[in-house]
């Protein structure tokens, strides 16, 4: 994971997080409303990102905003984010492998020969495990759900590692709204490669009604991705390589994750999770 | 600040980026299949040699072949007489109380009840199992010093007197479990539909308890209560702080109707959370059986 | 829907069953109490009402959704003292909990046996903390202290019970 990274140290200059000056007019300053965070962390200074505009195919800086730390600049714990996605991968896995007991096995009711008097080995029936063409013991049985629950702050903690990782590489951008000019997709296509955003883009909005031009544009092309902000998740986010967040899917999910961060009755989400619970 | 996190996320920044193919557990986290083979692990898989414990073939627990076994030797035994039966009452001491106060977690400008207390999250109470509400203890007693009107469900002598030394008020109450299943998770019972139950009275072993003075009981004389309170502090010597001339006397009279389960809301009603409305009954009948 | 009526008609209930004519009945078992269907209509009149301060009433029995921030106070009686330091010069910094205390834990593993002191949420120099900790922590204790420091995730494991030492040396420092 972190390997030795002291020879690349040397040759990349490390960007520090600093309170840059907006390269903005004072006009358009005052139109981006700086947003207000909840929990106010003590000891880390939060995050800046510029707010950014998909009308254009060349980049467009509204403003900047800050983002909460305890959600965007949190340890990266990779370790973490491997189990939420072996998580995402497994718990809905159905094993439909399926080998045959010497009782599945056609055939092996009767004794193959008497007990004693032939010199042979004893047996009992032709499928016993011993034999060719006989059962299988400890074989797979079909259906086997793999279905687990990750405990619930293991959860969070991947998302908010999955975010603060997105932010740490460059890979997440905030913009106003999902609003394109156009139905083409040749248009994103244009504007993602302009801007140097990886080939696969995650579009997250706070709502599952997209707007309809970026709803065309997107629908033929298979590594440009719309989400609504419920169904956010670490495998989508690491699968896609860049992430793009719209202003309103940011403060819901600052909203919920600090909820679960600070609530009250962690006894309900830290207890067994139970298959027919409400 | 926060070298740690700074440096780890400093370091992401030069290293490729973070994909579903270059992650992995922490080294050593988890344990691989244990298979039965080769000379410490297989063989005979730890089952020994021949006899019941290679062959599965076990006697039960419990059986001490052939004698009479110790768990069919004594038909009952004395002690546990009745056990289903007895109310139980999980302690909530006094320095846990102080140290909600304290956290901000109770809010003393108003009553604290059974379901403030619960409400918490950090006193939890299973009515199913025979409990029946909070049994304040008297660790903490002697530093605990915050004036609240109080109603607990069991208390002694010496919680009595510390509460009333700090100024407060300090009452015993019972509830049924009918009622306590709708304290425990308030949210739940709202959004059954189902009305605010009537509180039923204590059963006859415990009227005497919550009909005593002495024990703050809310069955009880009030004047009583009164004498009482003035033993008290004559007994530990304390003076009795004057509660009239309080400017929170309001708050610190504040009770329940013995038929009533939460304060200001009256048996009878529905709640509706999502609509934000109560509904009242308006019939003679229910309103007398719910006044009753 | 029908068949199962129909059912319950024959099963065993109470010959005498008269319908409760008001409110709720509590029945000691479920075969003694009507089924919904067999009620008919039952128009009983009711009032609904907005007051805000019946509502009032209302939220407050119902619990708070986050943890509940402390108030500021001069004395608190029970021992506990909210977080008062400044982190401007500091070398490290431990955060509390969301309820407010020190991420301060004992682990007892081995049926109670083994005793382990867990010091989570440390941020910083956390060299610096473990080597104030050993300074402060050794010379009152006999055993000789083995002290595991994880510098990634921000813990330190301790040998032995020492939650209320290092709970005491914290809060002097103000954390």
């Amino acid at each position: 994971m972190l390997r030795s990274v002291s020879s690349k140290l040397n040759t990349f200059t490390l960007k520090r997080y600093s309170t840059g000056k907006t390269l903005v007019s004072n006009e358009i300053q005052a139109i981006v409303e700086p947003r207000k965070l909840d929990f106010p962390s003590k000891y880390q200074t939060p995050r800046q990102v510029w707010l950014e505009s998909l009308d254009t195919i060349d980049e467009r800086k509204l403003g900047l905003l800050e983002l909460h730390p305890e959600i965007f600049a949190t340890n990266p714990r990779i370790d973490i984010i491997h189990q939420n996605i072996t998580w995402q991968k497994l718990y809905r896995y159905v094993s439909y492998a399926h080998t045959k007991s010497r009782f599945e096995v056609r055939g092996g009711g009767k004794k193959p020969w008497q007990q004693k008097g032939l010199g042979r080995a004893r047996h009992g029936s032709i499928r016993s495990p011993l034999f060719k063409g006989g059962g299988v013991i400890h074989g797979p049985k079909s259906p086997t759900p793999h279905f687990y629950m990750l405990p619930f702050y293991s959860r969070v903690k991947g998302l908010t590692s999955a975010l603060s990782v997105k932010l740490a590489q460059d890979d997440l951008h905030v913009v106003d709204s999902l609003e394109i000019p156009t139905e083409e997709s040749s248009y994103l296509e244009e504007l993602v490669k302009s801007r140097l955003w990886g080939p696969s883009v995650l579009f997250v909005d706070s709502t599952d009604v997209m707007p309809r031009n970026i709803t065309a544009a997107t629908d033929l092309v298979r590594h440009f991705n719309l989400m609504p902000v419920y169904g956010l998740n670490v495998y989508s986010m690491l699968k896609h390589d860049t992430l793009v967040l719209t202003r309103s899917a940011v403060d819901i999910i600052e909203e919920k994750i600090l909820y679960h961060l600070n609530r009250n009755d962690t006894r309900n989400v830290l207890a067994k999770y139970k298959v027919d619970q409400v | 600040m926060s070298k740690n996190t700074e440096k780890a996320l400093n370091i992401l920044r030069a290293l490729p980026r973070v994909c579903l193919a270059n992650i992995r557990d922490n080294p050593g986290s988890r344990l691989g299949p244990k298979r039965g083979r080769a000379q410490h692990g297989g063989d005979k898989h730890g089952a020994g040699n021949k006899g019941s414990g290679q062959r599965q073939n076990y006697m039960r627990l419990g059986y001490e072949t052939g004698n009479n076994p110790f768990y069919l030797r004594f038909p009952q035994e004395n002690y546990y007489k009745g056990h289903h039966l007895k109310r139980q009452y999980p302690p909530l001491s006094m320095l846990e109380l102080q140290k909600l106060i304290d956290t901000n977690r109770i809010d003393v400008s108003k009553p604290i009840d059974l379901v403030s207390i619960l409400n918490t999250g950090l006193y939890r109470l299973f009515p199913d199992q025979h409990q029946f509400g909070v049994n304040l203890t008297d660790e903490g007693a002697d530093i605990f010093c915050a004036k609240i009107n109080l109603e607990v469900q069991w208390a002694s002598e010496i919680v009595i007197a510390a509460v009333e030394k700090a100024g407060g008020v300090i009452t015993t109450a019972y509830y049924d479990p009918y009622s306590l299943q709708a304290m425990v998770n308030t949210t739940k019972f709202f959004q059954r539909g189902v009305p605010i139950p009537r509180r039923m009275i204590p059963p006859p072993d415990a009227i005497e308890y919550y009909t005593d003075p002495a024990k703050r009981g809310y069955l009880a004389d009030p004047e009583k209560v009164s004498e009482e309170r003035l033993v008290l502090a004559q007994k530990y010597g304390y003076n009795l702080p004057k509660i009239e001339n309080d400017s929170e006397y309001d708050m610190l009279t504040e009770r329940k109707d013995p038929r009533q389960i939460f304060y200001g809301l009256h048996p009878g009603w529905v709640v509706n959370l999502r609509d934000k409305i109560i509904l009242k009954p308006k019939d003679e009948e229910l309103l007398e059986y719910y006044a009753s | 829907m029908f068949i199962a009526s129909r059912c319950r008609a024959i099963s065993h209930r109470a010959p005498s069953l008269i319908f409760p004519k008001f409110g709720q009945k509590r029945d000691s078992s479920f075969q003694s109490s009507p089924y919904v269907e067999d009620l008919g209509s039952v128009n009983r009149s009711y009032e609904v009402t907005k007051d805000t301060t019946d509502w009032s009433y209302v939220q407050r029995v119902l619990p708070p959704k986050v943890v509940p921030t402390p108030v500021k106070k001069d004395v608190y009686p029970s021992g506990w003292r909210p977080q008062t330091i400044d982190i401007a010069d500091k070398p490290y910094f431990i955060k509390r909990t969301k309820n407010h205390m020190i991420p301060c834990y004992l682990d007892i593993g081995q049926r109670g046996i083994k005793r382990t002191t867990l010091l989570k949420s440390i941020q910083g120099d956390i060299w610096q903390l473990e080597k104030e900790i050993k300074e402060f922590l050794q010379p009152q204790v006999f055993q000789i202290l083995r002290v595991q420091v994880n510098e990634f995730v921000g813990y330190i494991r301790i040998n032995g019970d020492h939650v209320n030492a290092i709970k005491y040396f914290l809060e002097q420092k103000g954390y």
